[in-house]
């Protein structure tokens, strides 16, 4: 599996002479980056465009899914108390959001979408439309490692 | 309501997945790759959805 994975990309393998991976401190910058603002981490790395898409893609689906009554999850306890103590789906959830940083964080500092609206037609796209902001970062984030590594352009 | 919903999705994941994707290098391969998975998320979503519709639960 792993062979033809690698012949497959054979092609496209970047040359020896193009492979310059970032100092650490520009790599953890960018990774840190990364997380805070979507597109970020691709900035600091000079990739200016890649980073403008992400970010637009990214926070914009966050915003859409604010703008349909979506809601800032967090841990919850279990009811009934279960041995895990959270509720699990919770903490899945959560750490779906997470994953959008400064947009979880900047829209819980405003007060924006702390509160459910179940009643809202709307209510669980827009809880949808915020997972895939924070879960489309965490593969950007990865994507920022791998070019400060040099594994990629 | 709801297919519209899954062509904003499949059109975020696409832009996305295109532009991380290491395959693709020029524009016009990106272009098409992430047509491609708009294409597979809107077909796969739309033909799950036919083969739940008539269970009744």
């Amino acid at each position: 599996m792993a062979d033809n994975l690698a012949a497959d990309y054979s092609d496209r393998a970047i040359h020896s002479e193009f492979v310059r991976p970032f100092p650490i401190a520009r790599r953890a910058l960018a990774v840190i980056a990364a997380w805070l603002a979507p597109g970020a981490g691709h900035l600091v790395l000079g990739r200016y465009w890649r980073g403008l898409v992400f970010f637009m893609v990214i926070f914009g689906s966050f915003c859409f899914g604010l703008a349909l009554h979506g809601k800032l999850f967090w841990p919850e306890a279990a009811e009934p108390p279960s041995f895990l103590h959270y509720d699990l789906i919770t903490v899945l959830w959560s750490f779906a959001q997470v994953g959008s940083g400064l947009c979880y964080l900047g829209a819980y500092a405003l007060g924006v979408g702390t509160t459910a609206h179940p009643e809202a037609t709307t209510f669980d796209y827009g809880n949808t439309f915020m997972f895939l902001a924070g879960l489309l970062n965490y593969l950007v984030i990865h994507d920022a490692f791998d070019v400060a590594q040099g594994r990629k352009r | 309501m709801h297919l519209l919903m899954m062509f904003f999705y499949a059109t975020a994941t696409a832009i996305v997945f295109s532009a991380i994707d290491p395959k693709p290098v020029t524009l016009k391969e990106r272009f098409i790759h992430g047509l491609k998975v708009f294409g597979w998320f809107m077909g796969v979503g739309l033909s799950i959805s036919v083969v739940l519709f008539p269970l009744p639960w």
